[in-house]
């Protein structure tokens, strides 16, 4: 197999860092990010999730706490965690199937989130 | 130049020349190998790591305190706000980068054998990543933050007979007006930051262990 100096995977990790940092700052020039609402002011009445944790608050919103907030989640990442596993007993066509249906899940959600709070809200 | 020559066999044990060896395989050279997700998402650690720090010299968590020291470091501290603006666009990117990394791994099956328990420190880091964006969250202080530090507490509590505890453990006591306090001010500083340091560095150590990176 052939190698190169590692030397050579530096100089490419240093454009990359340079890449990144250029995006990061240009991303903070351009788009601040929110602070809330005050805690001396009064009262919001709807309190809207960070993107990220979207799919959460729409399962919040239309299950029961104990099965949204604990059983989907738990259930989701031990299907994530137990992948190569399902994989072993079941076949890859499974494993594949079950990681599919977990991702798209959570991105189905997400999207549902993003719709709502953008055009309803 | 191509290099052919063996290191030593002690050359591998030590842990910094196992991460970083003298020499790579030409293949690992290439951006498309990967996309370097890997790589990004520890650079974005690296850049909220170093900026983390220097929003750490102003803010001050609590009731009322954490709400005013965020909007002093934004609009007073000199370059604060683009200190918190980096910060801040860091954690969205890494959230990103993890997940793509995810689904490059699955697409190339790099979980298999023998990589099952790298897989799973994986998931583990993907979890630490959105327990620390979500801590980060609650300490803006806003109101916002106070209702998500409520329903956190909440769904903790849902834990049969240890969800109380828990829940003091991992949020202190937040109020309904603002998310941010002590408690969570370490984890998201100190506790979270340092697990998920040493869980990437065995990360790393074991995708060479286990014979390094599989490409697309």
């Amino acid at each position: 197999m052939a190698r190169s100096p590692i030397q050579k995977l530096k100089e490419k990790e240093g454009i990359a860092t340079l890449l990144f940092l250029v995006v990061c700052t240009a991303l903070a020039i351009k788009f601040q990010p929110a602070v809330g609402t005050s805690n001396q002011a009064p009262a919001v009445t709807h309190a809207v999730a960070p993107w990220i944790f979207g799919p959460f608050q729409i399962l919040l919103l239309y299950l029961p706490p104990w099965i949204g907030a604990l059983i989907v989640p738990i259930l989701i990442v031990a299907g994530l965690a137990g992948l190569p596993w399902i994989e072993n007993y079941l076949g890859i066509k499974w494993g594949r199937g079950i990681f599919t249906f977990l991702f798209s899940l959570v991105v189905f959600l997400l999207l549902w989130f993003m719709v709502i709070e953008a055009w309803w809200n | 130049m191509k290099e052919q020559e063996q290191e030593p066999e002690h050359y591998h044990k030590n842990f910094v020349n196992h991460i970083r060896p003298r020499y790579v395989p030409d293949e690992v050279l290439s951006v498309l190998y990967t996309f370097c997700l890997g790589g990004l998402s520890f650079l974005a650690f690296i850049v909220l790591g170093a900026t983390g720090i220097l929003l750490m010299f102003h803010y001050l968590p609590g009731d009322s305190s954490g709400f005013s020291s965020v909007i002093t470091i934004a609009s007073v501290i000199p370059y604060g706000g683009m200190i918190r603006n980096i910060h801040y666009w860091a954690a969205q990117i890494m959230v990103v980068t993890v997940n793509l990394h995810m689904l490059r791994v699955v697409w190339t099956h790099s979980y298999k054998s023998p990589r099952q328990l790298n897989w799973l420190v994986g998931v583990g880091l993907l979890i630490f990543v959105l327990v620390l964006d979500f801590t980060g969250y609650l300490l803006i202080g806003s109101q916002e933050s106070g209702a998500a530090a409520t329903v956190a507490l909440h769904i903790v509590e849902l834990i049969p007979s240890m969800g109380m505890g828990l829940g003091k453990i991992g949020l202190g006591n937040p109020s309904s007006l603002s998310g941010s306090t002590l408690v969570v001010y370490v984890w998201h500083c100190v506790g979270l930051p340092m697990i998920a340091l040493i869980l990437q560095l065995y990360h790393f150590w074991r995708i060479r262990q286990d014979g390094g990176v599989r490409p697309l």
